[in-house]
């Protein structure tokens, strides 16, 4: 089993991303010359007392998703459909946070391509967080960043235990 | 510290931990009743005995709870094992009077083995009632025999079988009563001291699930082996370090006391000696291949209870313990410990580079 990872979000409470989806994510990594972009969505929960966000799941790229080398575009329905289904199997606590997409790199940075998206979800579509959470899965590491209400955009300090 | 997590440990000390045979409770009753009556058959057994002596030679006894149940570190037995019972039974007499103990043995296998739905056996250090139902072990009692009246004030546990070699029948100089006092009394605050019983409970309900379906001989670690290694190496955790305020953390004392076991052996064989005469190496029965096994073992309990301290969600974190300690240690649910929300999000699709 993989590890937890945590990370300090700029209100001071705590982002965790679970083992579980820990592992999950890394067998994306494009490793392989051909292997292609993946992406979905993440899936997770607010903690009652200390307001700590845990994050749970992720979708995985469905055959109606389209995967290139350096791209990748998901479908709107089929991932929304399991953020539906979830968030009433699991009495309403578990809720959209954002996407999640991997970089045939070592430490990813986001494109422009990207950052575009993100802006644009934390301007039209109704979220769940006051923000958008956002996963780069590259071959060495795993980086997340926030978009802001202001569209600002703030990498995530990962905290050490 | 957790308070959910905390929660979790005090539940599990509740349903693993074994009250005090003596307290009027039923989940109790059959044990002490069992107990209450071999003592009986043990009274019979010496009054008839001594009506052939003369007054002065008569043989009297008292007995008294030994062992888990004594030092109310008990813990239930997993399905499939059976509870077992320690009662020392301490005779007047001088144990250089009997050069051979197994004679002193066989009047206590004599007084029991009278019934037809209990087997009586013979054992190294003691002489065993084992009850059977349905064709499965489920409880046994152990009679441990002393000579209580000896030239240096000490008890001599009497040990062998009958069929045992010479060297191995026996006198051992034994405390019993010191070995009760000496965990009973490690620490004078009632927090401590209940804190230290736990974690004692733990690692006894870790070592049955871990070794599941093994017994000593095949390296699993003894009850009283694990009970002495938390007694050198247990420190408590109930106040918070800084504002000294109450704040009992049985994750943090349990973690601290296994890393300290496997710090204090690192470059050695593991040992702990009974805190009491004789002072016997409780690991000295255990080969190498048997030692190397059970620190690997406690290594991932390790483990497992450092990947639980540092995680913030109290579901993840007791799932993780519940792997090391059992089906018994709840696992909180999600639901219980996180927030609705009015509706899920809706999400557009989008394209990343
Ligand atoms: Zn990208």
């Amino acid at each position: 089993m993989c590890k937890a990872l945590r990370f300090k979000l700029p209100n001071n409470s705590i982002l965790q991303i679970n083992g579980d989806v820990i592992k999950e994510l890394t067998t994306f990594k494009q490793i392989e010359p051909k292997s292609t972009e993946a992406g979905g969505v993440i899936l997770g929960r607010i903690l009652k007392i200390t307001n700590h966000l845990i994050i749970d799941e992720i979708t995985i790229p469905f055959q109606s998703d389209i995967r290139k080398r350096f791209y990748f575009k998901r479908n709107k329905s089929s991932h929304q459909k399991i953020v539906d289904k979830r968030w009433s199997e699991s009495d309403k606590t578990e809720n959209y946070f954002g996407e999640w997409h991997t970089h045939a790199e070592d430490n990813p940075t986001p494109s422009v391509v990207d950052k575009n998206d993100w802006k644009r979800r934390m301007k039209n579509d109704k979220l769940f967080l006051p923000f958008l959470v956002s996963i780069i899965v590259g071959r060495k590491s795993i980086v997340v960043w926030i978009t802001d209400k202001n569209e600002k955009i703030i990498k995530l300090k990962k905290i050490n235990v | 510290m957790n308070e959910q997590v905390q929660k979790s440990f005090k539940d599990f000390n509740d349903k693993i931990r074994i009250t005090d045979l003596d307290y009027e409770e039923e989940s109790n009753k059959i044990l002490r009743e069992k107990r209450d009556i071999l003592l009986k058959d043990i009274k019979s057994y010496f009054d008839k005995k001594n009506e052939d002596l003369d007054p002065k030679d008569h043989l009297k006894y008292k007995w008294f709870n030994q062992g888990s149940y004594a030092m109310y570190t008990g813990v239930k037995p997993l399905e499939d094992s059976d509870f077992d019972i320690d009662v020392a039974i301490v005779l007047n007499i001088n144990k250089d009077d009997y050069e051979n103990p197994t004679i002193v043995k066989k009047w206590i296998f004599e007084a029991l083995d009278t019934k037809v739905n209990r087997t009586v056996k013979w054992k190294k250090p003691c002489i065993t009632v084992q009850y059977t139902k349905a064709g499965e072990e489920r409880y046994h009692v152990d009679f441990a025999i002393y000579a209580g009246v000896n030239d240096d004030d000490k008890y001599y546990l009497a040990r062998g079988k009958e069929t045992s070699n010479t060297s191995e029948k026996r006198w051992d100089e034994s405390s019993p009563k010191e070995l009760k006092n000496k965990i009973n009394n490690k620490f004078d605050d009632a927090e401590e001291r209940k804190q230290f019983k736990r974690v004692i409970k733990y690692l006894k309900r870790w070592k049955e699930e871990k070794f599941k379906g093994e017994n000593s001989g095949t390296g699993k670690p003894t009850g009283i082996a694990l009970t002495a290694l938390a007694y050198s190496h247990f420190n408590p955790r109930i106040k918070d370090v800084f504002t000294n305020e109450i704040e009992i953390d049985d994750l943090d004392a349990l973690l601290y006391t296994v890393t300290q076991i496997l710090n204090s052996s690192i470059w050695s064989e593991i040992e702990v000696y009974l805190p009491v005469s004789p002072y016997n190496n409780l690991f000295s029965e255990m080969t190498l291949k048997q030692m190397e096994k059970f620190k690997e073992k406690l290594t991932t309990l390790k483990t497992k209870l450092e990947e639980a301290q540092g995680n913030i969600d109290p579901h993840e974190a007791t799932k993780l313990i519940n792997k090391v300690l059992g089906s018994d240690f709840i696992v909180i649910e999600k639901e219980a410990i996180s927030e609705r929300s009015s509706r899920p999000a809706i999400t557009s699709s989008g394209e990343s580079a």
